[in-house]
């Protein structure tokens, strides 16, 4: 994709360089001039889409007018302070696109770029929601990017088009997925896009790691006295995040007394401080997110059957890994690229025999795990490229027998108990030990510390023994 | 009894009329450097809260959400869209004053 070009003439030093980061950041290439002589020469010398000018005094009309001669078909959009409007509207009379007047909000300014470029016919060069990722990828870093999700897979593009739809709205979210799927860069991701609440806070609240007793004080905060400690008046997570998004990280672990509460802030957005009767109203959107099933909770009646409706307005199932493997390369890259510049690394890039490993790779921790394992292998590398040495063993042993045996499905995944949990990396365990021994059961066995009867048992199992006497 | 002399009382108006230009001119002068100022102020001070402005909300996207810096770069966006704000009403004064500027002008003719 050609970025669309903008030119920035006369701008004050600060204000050009606050407008070039900002551009650059949407994906534009942006180039400036600091007279109109040298404003002229660059567009004699290059065609630019939109020219951005500043307008200090009545005379400068008079630029605007040969800018606009000398653009070829680019559209001039002037910029003027309080003190210049006149200025600004006398440009607009002599072909000036558009107008803005300073102090000017970025969000403006971008529309009217984006409107501008629709007006030259170079829509296609504009950043679009879809596309904006791709380049963000590429030029920014970890959590800087706008929506911070990486990918081309279908399910990730369905993602993007939820995301555009929810932008603006009240709607309450649900985002489930496995451990490391990007629950949490998604909520961002919702939070980024909303051009109401993007600059407003984003709070996130780890259900699961709050102390059962303080969480409702957590949520809803309290008033000096209304338990012993409670020193001072403290505000909420709820009541910082008024006017943003409140993340509810985990849901499934909340409390069921609190589950009740709860549902009364999602459906009248009130609450009551801890040991307060005042009322408090708050305007927040909800994300909720959770790596169980959460309908089979509400069957077991251990998650509230009201909350749960009420928080299954919007729901985003986020995908594991080894079920996008397509952008595993685009992930992986983004990764080595965050990693090396993080690391002051040259890295050229990853060798092809590392990628089919990685493809060949079951990613139970999803993205995450990648992103570990790159980071790893960035900071290992001694080559500039990096090859199968910088991996973990655990993911170069990692052989095709134990990834079609291992990569099982996501609902079965979420349905399973611990002890069901853990059968699966025991099973993993074992089969990369084999393979390690030759597919040898007495040395296997020695070396996992069981009698060889146990490991047949567990072959037995597992339903591998007669893949593993094949062998 | 006191005669009444034309002379004298046209020299009192015409001297009164005098003053009332003097006066006027000197409330138009007031004005243009009150006008010329204020613009020029606007103009000064618009671009660095402009360029402040862009540069907070390009930091707000580099820092992590509940971090206190945030919090202070929010403070200070609060107190830059104060400056905005008096920006703003400081050209609706300004304006103002070309408005009475040309009234006195037309007066002045």
């Amino acid at each position: 994709m050609d970025k669309s070009k903008i030119l920035l003439v006369n701008f004050d030093k600060l204000v050009q360089k606050s407008l070039y980061e900002l551009l650059c950041r949407y994906g534009y290439a942006v180039d400036s001039a600091n007279s109109t002589e040298e404003a002229l020469s660059l567009l004699s010398e290059t065609s630019f889409h939109v020219v951005l000018a500043d307008i200090n005094g009545s005379q400068d009309t008079v630029v605007v007018k040969k800018l606009k001669e000398k653009t070829n078909g680019a559209e001039v959009v002037v910029l003027a302070s309080y003190g210049s409007l006149e200025a600004g509207v006398a440009s607009m009379k002599i072909g000036a696109f558009d107008y803005l007047v300073r102090p000017v909000k970025d969000d403006k300014i971008l529309s009217t770029i984006e409107q501008a470029l629709t007006n030259t016919g170079a829509e296609d060069n504009k950043v679009t929601e879809k596309n904006k990722d791709v380049w963000t990828s590429k030029f920014f870093n970890k959590g800087n990017t706008h929506y911070g999700l990486i990918g081309n897979a279908k399910e990730v593009q369905e993602i993007y088009t939820i995301i555009e739809r929810i932008a603006n709205t009240k709607a309450t979210i649900l985002i489930q997925g496995e451990s490391g799927t990007g629950k949490r860069v998604l909520a961002h991701a919702i939070h980024k896009n909303d051009s109401k609440r993007r600059h407003k806070p984003f709070i996130e609240v780890s259900c699961g790691a709050l102390p059962r007793e303080i969480i409702e004080s957590e949520l809803f905060g309290h008033v000096k006295g209304a338990f012993t400690g409670a020193i001072n008046d403290r505000k909420g997570r709820f009541e910082l995040a008024n006017g943003g998004t409140i993340l509810l990280d985990d849901i499934d672990t909340l409390p069921m007394e609190l589950q009740v509460k709860l549902l009364r802030v999602l459906q009248q957005k009130e609450f009551e401080r801890v040991g307060d009767h005042k009322t408090m109203k708050v305007d927040v959107r909800i994300i909720a997110t959770t790596n169980q099933d959460i309908q089979k909770l509400v069957t077991e009646k251990k998650f509230r059957e009201d909350l749960f409706y009420r928080i299954n307005i919007i729901s985003i199932v986020m995908q594991p890994l080894r079920e996008r493997k397509e952008d595993l390369p685009l992930l992986a890259d983004h990764f080595v690229e965050l990693y090396a510049r993080e690391n002051h690394k040259n890295i050229k890039g990853v060798a092809k025999e590392v990628m089919e490993t990685l493809m060949r790779y079951n990613w139970p921790g999803n993205i995450r795990e990648l992103e570990n394992v790159i980071e790893r292998a960035v900071i290992l590398d001694i080559n500039n490229v990096i090859n199968n040495d910088d991996l973990p063993e655990v993911i170069t042993n990692h052989n095709a027998i134990s990834i079609s045996e291992t990569s099982g499905n996501i609902t079965e995944k979420f349905n399973n108990h611990l002890k069901e949990a853990l059968e699966e990396p025991e099973r993993v365990h074992i089969l990369r030990v084999l393979k390690e021994v030759g597919w040898n059961k007495k040395e296997a066995a020695k070396k996992l510390g069981v009698n060889r009867t146990t490991l047949y048992n567990k072959l037995r199992k597992y339903n591998v023994l007669s893949q593993v006497e094949a062998k | 009894m006191v005669k009444y002399n034309p002379s004298k009382r046209n020299t009192k108006i015409k001297s009164s009329n005098r003053n009332a230009s003097k006066d006027l001119t000197r409330r138009y002068n007031k004005l243009v450097s009150l006008r010329r100022d204020s613009a020029g102020i606007i103009s000064e001070l618009c671009n660095p809260v402009d360029a402040v402005n862009r540069f907070l909300n390009l930091a707000l996207e580099h820092i992590e959400e509940n971090s206190q810096t945030r919090q202070f770069i929010l403070e200070s966006k609060v107190g830059v869209r104060k400056m905005a704000t008096l920006l703003k009403r400081l050209d609706i004064y300004a304006r103002k004053m070309e408005k009475e500027m040309r009234k006195l002008a037309e007066k002045h003719k």
